[in-house]
């Protein structure tokens, strides 16, 4: 009678396990609280030092400051609308695709963000924990979040306050395609 | 009395295969909630302000300019319509705000 007893309340036990994983299943689905419609408007940031050189790059970085051309995308772990950012990078709809992309996040310490990049799942990227915001402002100017600044040839060639990242990334390429047209004009 | 101790004996084997037994089944339950819930992001309780994400809520007791004196940590963020705010962490911004004494923030166009 006992097993039986024992048994029936592992079931019982089993079944609100169950019940619970499936509610924070369904917790995590829910999508982060912000606006529905973004703000389309790519907007030009003024204080960014354009046709600087970084001095140096970070081992994170390295690829994307070799290669010529590159996207930095700059959040901050003190900024709300970076998180959805984040969301648009790696979910809805996702960029993993977009090849010269690569993240810095600026923050008070190495582990807050840390914790952001895993909070945010943005591994898929090339990444950068900037402590203090001291390499983008230095070697930028840049103290704003979120912001996009678009290397080409190595060297700051634009600088964007964004809130919708397919606005941004359109963009950009309007931008590239029509660098490489006056190239071969 | 020596039936008595006949029935007792086997009482305590049953009881102890009992035990075994139920011992498993929990340890089984254990694990398999620690695996199910183990891999859940911990909770974070941060403040929105504007478009700051801050520790605690804005301190009225203290101003920018003493939010960016000793250790801080200072970053803006623009928010739609051209509005931009300051955010700032006075103290060690560790992970979970360990270190943080106040937090303060302001906006404008």
């Amino acid at each position: 009678m006992l097993v039986i007893f024992g048994i029936a309340l592992l079931v019982v036990a089993a079944a609100v396990v169950v019940l619970f994983a499936m509610l924070g299943e369904l917790a995590t689905r829910i999508p982060a609280p912000g606006p529905t419609r973004r703000d389309p408007v790519v907007q030009p940031l003024e204080e960014a030092r354009r046709g600087g050189v970084p001095a140096y790059w970070p081992p994170g970085l390295r690829q994307a400051g070799g290669d010529g051309d590159s996207v930095l995308i700059v959040l901050s772990t003190v900024c709300s609308t970076c998180a959805d950012i984040a969301f648009q990078l790696t979910e809805e709809p996702g960029h993993s695709d977009w090849g010269e992309l690569a993240v810095v996040v600026s923050t008070g310490s190495e582990s807050a963000g840390q914790s952001f990049i895993t909070q945010h799942r943005l591994t898929a990227f090339r990444w950068f924990i900037d402590t203090g915001g001291d390499w983008i402002s230095q070697q930028f100017g840049v103290r704003v979040s979120p912001t996009a600044l678009v290397l080409t040839d190595g060297r700051l060639s634009s600088a964007y306050g964004f809130h919708d990242v397919a606005a941004l990334r359109a963009k950009i390429a309007a931008e590239r395609s029509g660098s490489r047209q006056k190239e071969t004009a | 009395m020596t039936a008595h101790e006949s029935t007792d004996e086997h009482g305590r084997k049953g009881g102890a295969g009992r035990r075994t037994f139920l011992a498993g089944i929990g340890t089984t339950g254990l694990a398999a909630a620690a695996t199910i819930f183990g891999r859940a992001t911990p909770a974070s309780a941060l403040v929105t302000a504007g478009c700051c994400n801050l520790c605690y809520s804005s301190s009225s007791s203290h101003t920018m300019a003493q939010c960016e004196s000793g250790t801080y940590y200072r970053w803006s963020c623009n928010y739609s319509g051209g509005v931009y705010c300051d955010c700032c962490e006075h103290g060690t911004l560790g992970d979970n705000c360990i270190g943080v004494t106040y937090s303060k923030y302001s906006c404008q166009y």
